[in-house]
């Protein structure tokens, strides 16, 4: 490797590393998540035996999915120069979508966390009413994940469907706050 | 005479790197991991010589080496702080799931009680780091007597004993719960997964006890 070629590739590894150490920073607070334990994506892993071989793992959590990517660019050097760049160009491929499933599970909490205030809101205005509350809130909760953990990428086309699952949480609590029980029958089964 | 002031220069150094490695080993065996042990009676010697070594110094030489040891101390100090917080955060974030379940399962209450008792000791080492740094630096710094040295870390080494021992308790449980085999492992999640097993269900008042621990909002 030439010394800008070399240069380049610390910084790249050095990127990785950062963004490992964000994604276990912050995957911490997917408390709906399992802490950002449960497997969502494939990646191929790079190992080099008597052939090389770069499959397919089955799903895996995603900071696990980060540092089989960082594993395979370390392999990478050890490579010939002319195969290095197929790998490396599927890996890159690989970290695109890594880090895009990590923008939807991070967009996913934000609406999660929703619910948790809902939560908190009836917890401190009408206790009795929680068990009600965290009935309808743990099916929501749970659905979010099975989108995520089913397939990661469908998230798109289900996030507004699951906004609007959210805002009638939020307005589940709001009723039950309010007295206004008549109301549970909009609640989403 | 000039031979003879670099002799003793370097004889002094000798000493204050002595005492930075004792310190330092001191502190490195506040680990309590795998097969490490506190072991008192090396501290209790380490200790012994480094009251010892401090008579040969200066007051600026015992103060400047004092500072030395406060930063070795400190510097595993603001590690274990940083672990113990990540714990703190990862336990606030499982007993908000907990919360929002209608059932708790019993392995994940385990899962939680296990962290619980991690905190404890990262607690309990972080108690004795800071007995052990503050004994040494008082030892160089003033030469508290080695008695009252070693009282102290008596009392430090009893308690970390104690939290041991639970968190080897709770290892046990966890264990237990988690099953020898794989096999057994993968037939409670088809149990699951086909509805056939409900899940193990834990009082809500020991949940509660955590979440004011931790500060996790009812």
């Amino acid at each position: 490797m030439s010394m800008g070629a070399e240069k380049s590739y610390e910084y790249m590894m050095d990127s990785l590393r950062r963004i490992i150490d964000f994604v276990k920073e912050v995957s911490v607070d997917w408390w709906w998540f399992e802490q950002g334990n449960i497997p969502v994506i494939r990646v191929r892993k790079l190992s080099i035996n008597k052939e090389v071989s770069f499959d397919y793992l089955p799903k895996v959590p995603i900071v696990k999915a980060l540092k089989i990517i960082y594993s395979n660019f370390e392999l990478i050097r050890k490579l010939p120069p002319r195969n290095r760049v197929d790998y490396a160009l599927k890996t890159a491929q690989d970290l695109y979508l890594v880090l895009q499933a990590i923008s939807y599970i991070i967009d996913a909490h934000n609406l999660a966390d929703k619910v948790q205030e809902a939560r908190e809101y009836v917890a401190r205005m009408s206790p009795e009413m929680l068990d009600k509350f965290i009935e309808v809130a743990n099916q929501t909760i749970q659905r979010i994940r099975e989108i995520l953990a089913s397939n990661i990428f469908s998230w798109p086309s289900k996030r507004e469907e699951t906004e609007k699952e959210i805002g009638k949480v939020v307005n589940f609590a709001r009723n039950l706050v309010s007295g206004k029980e008549s109301e549970r029958g909009e609640v989403p089964a | 005479m000039l031979s003879r002031c670099v002799f003793l220069f370097g004889k002094k150094r000798n000493i204050e790197k002595r005492i930075l490695e004792q310190a330092k080993a001191l502190r490195d065996m506040i680990e309590l991991t795998g097969d490490k042990q506190l072991n008192t009676q090396a501290v209790r010697e380490a200790l012994r010589k480094v009251a010892e070594d401090v008579s040969k110094l200066s007051d600026i030489e015992r103060d400047r080496l004092a500072r030395r040891v406060d930063e070795i101390f400190e510097e595993k100090i603001a590690i274990l702080r940083g672990w113990r917080e990540s714990n703190v955060r990862k336990i606030k974030s499982m007993l908000k799931e907990l919360r929002l379940s209608k059932k708790i399962p019993q392995a994940k209450f385990n899962r939680v009680k296990m962290l619980d008792s991690q905190i404890k000791l990262y607690d309990a080492q972080l108690m004795v780091l800071e007995n052990l740094r503050d004994i040494l630096v008082d030892t160089i710094q003033r030469g508290v007597d080695p008695v009252t040295a070693w009282n102290r870390v008596m009392r430090s080494s009893t308690v970390i004993s104690e939290f041991v021992e639970t968190l080897a308790e709770h290892a046990e449980a966890y264990e237990e719960l988690m099953g020898e085999g794989v096999s057994e492992r993968e037939l409670e999640e088809l149990e699951e997964e086909y509805g056939v097993k409900e899940p193990e269900e834990v009082s809500r008042k020991e949940l509660k006890k955590l979440m004011e621990k931790y500060g996790v909002e009812e």
